[in-house]
């Protein structure tokens, strides 16, 4: 209760986040079904005590499919998301503390990454290496960092001149000792809030490659399943657009509420 | 006769700024000043704003390069020590800071066990879990394990200045130089911290470097003391003869706007006050810096800058007054 | 014959109501002042004395709780004001000065466009020509001599000591009758802050403007207060006239603030170590301590401490928050 007078926003999206979590890893108790199997019915069922989600034109149930679809979101969000973090974490820290030709490099680096529309990359890059689960965490986390690692400069680049960090020199402390432990601990905060953001992208991004059917074809995708919900709706399939669409949209929203609450968490003056 | 600790001789520090498209000007922050500091005093380094103090502290902590002028630590060149590692190294375990704003220079997201282990861990020095809590104790933060595991915003004002001291002291270094070491705090916690670091230097034979505009509180604690306007020394001397005797027009001004704690002196005469500005950094005064504000100017100190006059043993002042040729 | 004080503060209490604690910031504080009188309100850090003023002028977040029996300026009930009439006597008949002036002046206009829309909130019919004559005179008035030049200026040129002048012109320029000034010289350096004191001092002189001065610093009263309500922890503990105060502190935390000043003026805190038990400062949390602050500080403490202490008068105007008189 103290936590929910502290900040809504967390309370209320680490409720959601839980239940999503708990959902997506008793997908195995609470489905007997497999997610991408065909043939439990004849065509596109509607929901049914058997189907509580119904069946698609291939007699795909849509109920486990979407509460396995959980574990491919989260799976790829968080991996690149920490991959994110990681790389611009070490692109950003020594940028913003050596300055100098580091500096320059790193952000041009940065700026070629920004300046390119960054979703047909994305696309391009899953055609070229294959929709594999591997590649696409990997292509997300290659074209997420420079917003990130920038983010990090920005605080590297203002706490670097505090007197805390000054005493740290004035102790003899190394580069490496500065950057790690006295720099980037205070970096953290705005740095997890970005990061909290970036999922909730890289959930949509995950999605939207599989809508287009570039999404690894062995794991079940939200994405796939509104792809195929294009034709079913003609014909009266309307679950299989609507409960993928309120899973997707209730993930992201808790994800983005998350990171307002990390904000409310780390800003002391905010009272709400 | 007393080691020299710092030894500092024509020390300059320009900074390039620009002023326009194609124009650049430099800011003299400091223009060739010279120190002495010996083993075992309190040197203590007056000005305001704009005297160039601060980067005075700066260059002595190696934390800025001078742009000009002979730097020596216990006789050595101090750029030739920074630039080796290990002599780096043993400079900075002898030579440690107190900082103004006690909030600002302790690690919001560390706990005061952390900092104060550091400067052991930076120099692999012996540590046990009685060493923290002696410090801690020495200066007068007790009982020691309350603070241990407190973080800054969990400490007042005058806690979180001893637990700078406390970093300062934990490597036993020579000289501690404290810049505005108790600007930010209350007055009955400054007489008190004051009086923690006269104790601490007497205990630990340590040399002080102050760095303070705060006049009233250096007369506790100061041996020496140098008088810095506008990025020039404008008066140097014993303690007793600058705060008893002092002769330059703005060493005399700044005394005299010291408003004192009783109410018939006070308002029995009007506060005399200084009145103007320090001058620009960019762009000072011709002939002596002081010269717009001083009530004492003749025609001569608007030409040429004023020599460094001694004018008792081991007191000099830079003003033309003092020039009888 | 009685005359109306110009304020009159009854048992003002305000409280903090944040989401996990509450803080009683200021607790059953009484004061007045007369016209043309300078009262100062002096306390450390965490004495509620800005909250008292920020109080009086309506000017608390909206997470503080005000209650008081009553609060009436120049004859109006402000307690009980709406929000109309509370606008109409801020910046008009009652203004403040801060601390750190330039952070409280709009950085991306300005100082004439600033003190025009000064003069406009109180004058909507003033007519350009009006408010550039009148702008020159205002800053003339705080002893700017080029006031032509200072009006094109933007405030991140202004030296500390030009931002509060132009900020004391900002407060006078629809001719308060009362200015509170929240520790309007710690930011400056001492020159300065002398030439403030006695900008302040004239204001009061020639405008017979009340003040009320809030500051940390005692000496800074000897020179322009009257009167002088020492605070502590929410409370006033003592109050007397500025001569009383000074040669006749009754109150423990007095004693204390009079011996630091003193001490620092003259050089002798080493001195002071014997005089004054250590009073702990309040840390990061608020302790609820029962019966007198005082209590395991004072040596002179017996049973009936452990009530908190009423304010009781003694002769003339002294009043002391103390059992044992």
């Amino acid at each position: 209760m103290l936590l929910f007078r502290r900040s809504r926003s967390l309370t209320i999206s680490l409720i959601l986040f839980s239940a999503i979590i708990f959902f997506g890893l008793a997908a195995g108790i609470l489905t007997d079904k497999e997610p991408l199997r065909t043939g439990y019915a004849q065509g596109l069922t509607p929901p049914s005590p058997q189907f509580p989600m119904g069946t698609d034109q291939l007699g795909r149930d849509v109920f486990s499919w979407t509460l396995y679809g959980i574990r491919t979101a989260l799976l790829v969000s968080l991996v690149s998301t920490s991959l994110t973090v990681i790389i611009s974490i070490i692109v950003g820290l020594p940028a913003g503390y050596f300055g100098g030709k580091l500096d320059q490099v790193l952000m041009r680096v940065t700026d070629f990454f920004l300046s390119i529309p960054r979703f047909i990359l994305i696309i391009f890059a899953v055609i070229i290496f294959g929709p594999t689960l591997t590649n696409i965490i990997l292509i997300l986390s290659v074209f997420s960092w420079p917003t990130i690692a920038r983010i990090v400069r920005a605080e590297v680049l203002s706490i670097k001149e505090r007197e805390y960090v000054q005493a740290a020199k004035v102790l003899g402390a190394g580069n490496f000792d500065i950057m790690f432990n006295e720099i980037l601990p205070n970096v953290m905060p705005p740095v997890l809030v970005a990061s909290a953001l970036q999922m909730s992208d890289a959930i949509l991004a995950e999605a939207g490659l599989s809508f287009l059917g570039l999404g690894d074809p062995n794991m079940a995708s939200w994405g796939r399943i509104l792809a195929i919900a294009r034709q079913a709706i003609y014909v009266g399939g309307w679950w299989t657009l609507v409960f993928p669409s309120i899973f997707i949209t209730v993930t992201v929203l808790s994800v983005n509420l998350l990171a307002d609450g990390l904000n409310d968490i780390f800003n002391p003056k905010s009272v709400r | 006769m007393r080691q020299t600790i710092f030894s500092i001789s024509g020390l300059k520090k320009y900074y390039l700024v620009k002023t326009g498209l194609f124009r650049k000007a430099y800011i003299k922050a400091v223009d060739g000043v010279n120190f002495l500091i010996r083993e075992g005093e309190t040197y203590c380094i007056v000005g305001e704003s704009g005297s160039g103090k601060t980067t005075v502290t700066k260059i002595l902590l190696g934390l800025e390069q001078p742009t000009e002028g002979k730097i020596e630590f216990l006789g050595k060149d101090l750029n030739k020590i920074l630039s080796n590692n290990s002599s780096a190294k043993e400079f900075r375990k002898n030579v440690q800071a107190v900082f103004q704003d006690p909030y600002s220079s302790l690690n919001p997201r560390k706990t005061v066990k952390y900092i104060l282990e550091k400067p052991f861990k930076v120099h692999n020095s012996a540590i046990d879990e009685k060493t923290v809590e002696r410090l801690l104790e020495e200066v007068g933060l007790t009982p020691a394990k309350e603070f241990l595991h407190r973080y800054v915003h969990q400490l007042s004002g005058g806690q979180r200045q001893r637990v700078c001291i406390a970093r300062a002291l934990a490597l036993k270094p020579k000289v501690v130089i404290l810049d505005e070491p108790t600007a930010a705090l209350d007055v009955t916690i400054k007489a008190q911290i004051l009086n923690l670091l006269i104790e601490l230097k007497e205990k630990y034979n340590l040399t002080y470097v102050i760095i303070s505009h705060e006049l009233p509180l250096l007369k506790s604690i100061a041996d020496r003391v140098s008088v810095m306007y506008a990025g020039k020394v404008v008066e140097e001397g014993p303690a007793e003869r600058i705060f008893n005797n002092p002769k330059h027009p703005y060493t005399l001004g700044l005394l005299e706007s010291i408003p004192p704690p009783d109410p018939k002196s006070a308002k029995s005469k009007t506060l005399p006050t200084l009145e103007g500005e320090p001058p620009s950094p960019v762009n000072p005064p011709k002939g002596c810096r002081f010269h717009p504000r001083c009530p004492s100017r003749f025609d001569l100190c608007d030409k040429l800058e004023p020599k460094d006059i001694e004018v008792a043993q081991e007191h000099h002042v830079s003003c033309h007054l003092f020039d009888n040729r | 014959m009685a005359v109306e004080p110009l304020l009159e503060v009854e048992n003002l209490n305000v409280e903090y109501v944040l989401t996990d604690y509450k803080v009683n910031a200021v607790r059953n504080v009484s004061f007045y002042m007369n016209k043309g009188e300078c009262i100062a309100l002096v306390g450390e850090s965490g004495s509620g004395k800005s909250t008292v003023a920020m109080a009086v002028m309506g000017l608390l977040p909206p997470y503080a709780k005000i209650s008081a029996k009553k609060i009436i300026f120049d004859g109006k009930d402000i307690l009980n004001a709406d929000e109309k009439l509370m606008t109409e006597i801020r910046g008009k008949d009652v203004t403040v000065i801060f601390q750190d002036p330039i952070s409280y002046l709009n950085p991306i206009i300005s100082v004439g466009e600033q003190i025009f829309e000064a003069l406009m909130a109180h004058n909507p019919k003033i007519t350009s020509k009006e408010a550039q004559v009148q702008a020159i005179d205002l800053l003339r008035k705080v002893r700017i001599a080029d006031p032509e030049r200072v009006l094109r200026m933007y405030p991140f040129q202004l030296s500390g000591g030009m931002a509060q002048r132009v900020f004391i012109a900002m407060a006078i320029s629809a001719n308060p009758k009362l200015l509170i000034a929240d520790e309007p010289t710690t930011a400056l350096d001492l020159t300065i802050q002398s030439q403030i004191l006695k900008l302040l001092n004239n204001l009061r002189k020639e405008f017979n403007l009340s003040i009320i001065l809030i500051t940390h610093d005692l000496s800074l009263t000897s020179y322009l207060a009257d009167r002088i309500y020492v605070m502590y922890n929410g409370q006033v503990v003592e109050e007397d006239s500025v001569e009383g105060i000074f040669s006749n502190p009754i109150h423990p935390y007095t004693k204390m603030l009079i011996l630091s000043s003193q001490a620092i003026y003259r050089g002798e805190v080493k001195r002071l170590r014997e005089k004054i038990s250590t009073i702990t400062e309040k840390g990061g949390n608020s302790e609820t301590i029962k019966g007198c602050d005082f209590i395991r500080k004072c040596n002179n403490c017996g049973p009936e401490c452990e009530k908190e202490p009423p304010l009781i008068e003694c002769d003339g105007l002294k009043k002391v928050r103390c059992w044992r008189l």
